[in-house]
């Protein structure tokens, strides 16, 4: 491959490991809603 | 309002309007049918978790856009909450279980809480996927037990499955009723 298609390969795989790792956090984030231990 | 609302909200000080946190999860007692306390993030996109909680009464106000304290004394740190509290942990996560009534019908899964609004953080229903696709809103104290995967509820609470908060307002009374506990 050339050195042009090497560099978009590479530029391709920063934008979607970005969008996951923005993803992530995002959910990571927000948290949830944990119930505590005990008999309702 | 719900859960949903809530978390992500920014946690700001009444007396020196200081933006101290985030918060990240609601902790949720069902023997209270309450919710306890928030656990927080620290503010900024790349920042961590706070160690502290926020019990629900240090809160001074749950708003639109902010969780008012009057300071950030109003924080506590984790190992000095009751200890079910400071021990709830991300598997015992209520968002996504399956509700589940004794005889093994699927109302659809838990999507949010109800909490009632101008109040500590008293719940008052759920919010769940139904099976067949739609929102729904069922009653408190509707839930016999709860595990982090499911959510049983007896047999009544079928017939108080509501399409919308109004109608959970009335079922909530009516299913108290049912149960005895008015």
């Amino acid at each position: 491959m050339s050195a042009m298609a090497w560099l978009i390969l590479a530029v391709v795989a920063i934008v979607i490991l970005l969008v996951l790792f923005v993803a992530l956090r995002r959910r990571r984030r927000r948290g949830g809603v944990i119930a505590t231990r005990g008999k309702p | 309002m719900t859960t949903a609302q809530i978390r992500g909200l920014p946690v700001v000080t009444v007396l020196g309007g200081d933006d101290v946190a985030e918060v990240r999860d609601v902790i949720y007692s069902p023997a209270h049918g309450a919710v306890m306390a928030l656990t927080l993030n620290r503010r900024g996109f790349l920042a961590g978790r706070r160690k502290e909680l926020l019990p629900s009464s240090s809160v001074h106000a749950i708003g639109q856009h902010a969780v008012m304290v009057m300071d950030e004394q109003a924080l506590m740190p984790r190992d000095e909450a009751r200890a079910d509290v400071a021990g709830a942990g991300g598997d015992r996560d209520v968002l996504g279980n399956d509700v589940l009534t004794e005889r093994g019908v699927s109302l659809g899964v838990v999507r949010d809480l109800v909490v009632l609004a101008g109040t500590s953080g008293a719940v008052v229903g759920y919010q769940v996927s139904k099976p067949g696709g739609g929102e729904a809103f069922i009653p408190l104290p509707a839930q016999l037990s709860v595990s982090g995967k499911a959510l049983v509820v007896p047999d009544l609470t079928e017939e108080f499955v509501r399409d919308d908060l109004v109608g959970l307002g009335a079922a909530v009374d009516e299913f108290r009723g049912r149960l005895g506990l008015r």
